[in-house]
């Protein structure tokens, strides 16, 4: 009994030094592979918005601690309608609502793809044209058609007997068409986006549906829309935290002339064609703390979301 | 000849008709038409003389149709030193390297964490997801100070920006690799390969179908993106970003037939690719899944 122990100790000790070499080895694998990942969130996450934090408490003429960005943020809202950074948010909001109607006509009329109206294959290949065509194309094209002398324009002055303005080179317009354009080319994609969502459905729910005498608007409002709620639900809450980032192809359309400007645009003015790193440093922050309580109540709301319907 | 068959389909298509199904319809079309009729317009514009496209905006055919157009698009379309030529060019590598470079770091981190447990595995993919929700609305300005400081703008470098292996790409890898049965690796290990070979012979090759199928989402999305280009890369404007920079610098003086042959050309590519490909590109814009 003795001896067979005895003989079994080393056996026991070279297993656990293989053990080990071979845990070593697989979390040696394991970090190698991920090396790569890991660098790149140490440098362009966590670097980046510790950098950008400190950014935003330094005098960028003077290289000293200051609060002075914050103060010139909070100077030019003061400065109420004037206001450049007011107008921005205002115009960021309307992109933000745009978008959250585009996800509910979208998801209403994803339904009818998904119900296979007549020539759906042909409008699900149109749908995609948004995605396949660069923005830079379309809003070529949309301008032109908008410009003066272009079919819009003949339109107008057909219904309004006058000479139509320059839609893109108005305030009172530009904004507004820039909405509509974003709208447009959204729509479609999201309805691929949601009917696709929708196809995953089985048959099966919706053959009993039918055998229950269920009409095609019930079924839409009382079985396809909460089987997809959870799915609608969570792209509806993903919006919302990342309000202060919606936006449209300002640079392509106006430059962020005409009033036209958002966040987004600002942000990018800003920092790359004029510098100003510790000034949008400074408006970021505010715009990220503002943001946080929406992000932390958008989380508990898609917490409280059913979890995806397993079918 | 109506034969009855025609007939009884008809009666049942008016069966199935409700309005919310004509009204559905008469929007679709509507919508189909302003999206053809936007690219019919193009096409049209690009085909006229300079002075037609002017005095004749609203008309889409032209009175003569001017395919020389798209040869002078080879010599007028330029952007300071670049002509069409270096724009795909740059577009090209841009492209391909954006998707290639994203997709190998997306798929081997999603790979990992899928698969293998170890410790610190949760706090990464919570990391991976967090990172994605949380709006940092001020690490623009850091970020680009950065690339600036490291070499990455206005150079090649930039796509080593790419390699994050997070994003929406991860989160698809990620339930797709841990859908995958371990089973075929545990017999690859019997027989002695490493771990290494496990993911690149074994695992690469199943997740094939699902990786080429978001490699050519990608490789659309890079092709029509123009902020990368006129962001960080002002010497290497692709087709997309140089385009716009040509309408921006010769707004006066533009010849806006030739401008709008270069516009037909740049959708070329991705057309091809999505017709080409459209079963496998439209099975995979799909949503869902998206909590968990």
């Amino acid at each position: 009994m003795y001896m067979t122990e005895l003989a079994i100790v080393p056996e026991v000790a070279q297993s656990k030094t293989i053990k080990r070499k071979n845990t070593i080895k697989k979390y040696l694998y394991i970090y190698c592979m991920l090396a790569v990942p890991i660098v790149h969130f140490l440098v362009f996450y966590v670097y980046v918005n510790f950098d950008s934090f400190m950014l935003a408490f330094i005098d960028q003429h003077t290289g000293l601690w200051s609060f002075d960005n914050f103060q010139l943020v909070f100077n030019d809202i003061g400065m109420g309608a004037a206001s450049g950074l007011l107008s921005n948010i205002k115009n960021t909001i309307l992109y933000f609502l745009q978008g959250l109607l585009s996800n509910i006509l979208s998801f209403v009329f994803a339904y009818f793809i998904y119900k296979k109206v007549l020539l759906h294959k042909i409008f699900r290949f149109v749908f995609v044209i948004p995605m396949i065509v660069s923005s830079v194309v379309l809003v070529a094209i949309y301008s032109n058609i908008l410009s003066t002398g272009g079919p819009v324009a003949v339109i107008y002055s057909f219904f309004t007997g006058k000479d139509a303005p320059a839609f893109l080179y108005d305030e009172r317009y530009a904004t507004g068409c820039i909405l509509f354009f974003s709208l447009w080319t959204g729509l479609g994609m999201n309805i691929i986006l949601f009917s696709g969502a929708m196809n995953r459905i089985p048959q099966s729910v919706i053959e009993y549906a039918k055998l229950d005498g269920v009409g095609e608007m019930k079924e839409m409002v009382f079985i396809v829309m909460p089987i997809i709620a959870p799915t609608f639900g969570t792209i509806m809450l993903l919006s919302c935290i990342s309000v202060f980032g919606a936006s449209g192809p300002i640079l392509l359309f106006t430059d962020g002339m005409y009033g036209t400007s958002t966040i987004s645009y600002w942000m990018y003015a800003n920092v790359v064609l004029q510098s100003q790193y510790n000034y949008a440093a400074a408006f970021g922050l505010i715009l990220t703390l503002a943001s946080l309580p929406i992000f932390f109540l958008m989380r508990f709301l898609v917490k409280k979301l059913p979890d995806d319907i397993e079918f | 000849m109506i034969n009855n068959q025609t007939i009884k389909r008809f009666t049942k298509l008016l069966k199935r008709t409700s309005v919310a199904r004509i009204i559905a319809f008469l929007f679709f079309s509507f919508y189909a038409f302003t999206m053809i009729y936007a690219l019919a317009w193009a096409f049209g514009a690009s085909l006229k003389d300079p002075v037609e496209y002017f005095l004749s905006k609203r008309k889409i055919l032209p009175q003569k149709w001017l395919f020389e157009n798209y040869k002078e698009a080879f010599s007028l379309l330029r952007v300071g030193d670049s002509n069409i030529f270096s724009m795909i060019f740059n577009s090209l590598w841009l492209t391909f390297g954006q998707a290639t470079i994203s997709m190998i770091t997306c798929s081997t981190t999603a790979f990992i964490i899928a698969k293998y447990e170890f410790k610190g595995r949760k706090l990464l993919y919570v990391i991976s997801i967090t990172s994605m929700m949380i709006p940092l609305y001020g690490s623009f300005a850091s970020g680009f100070r950065l690339y600036m400081n490291i070499g990455f703008y206005d150079s090649p470098l930039i796509l080593l920006a790419s390699a994050s292996g997070v994003g929406s790409m991860f989160l698809i890898m990620h339930s797709f690799y841990k859908g995958v049965s371990w089973e075929y690796a545990e017999a690859a290990k019997i027989d002695g390969a490493n771990e290494f070979y496990i993911y690149v012979k074994i695992m690469l090759p199943i997740a094939f179908p699902a990786i080429s199928a978001i490699y050519m989402v990608m490789l659309i999305g890079g092709w029509n993106d123009y902020t990368t280009s006129i962001y960080y890369l002002p010497s290497y404007p692709t087709l997309a970003s140089g385009l716009h920079t040509y309408k921006t610098i010769s707004s006066f003086n533009m010849n806006f037939p030739v401008y709008f042959a270069g516009i037909i050309m740049s959708c070329i590519p991705t057309f091809i690719l999505f017709i080409s490909f459209q079963e496998k590109i439209m099975n995979s814009i799909t949503i869902g899944g998206l909590k968990g």
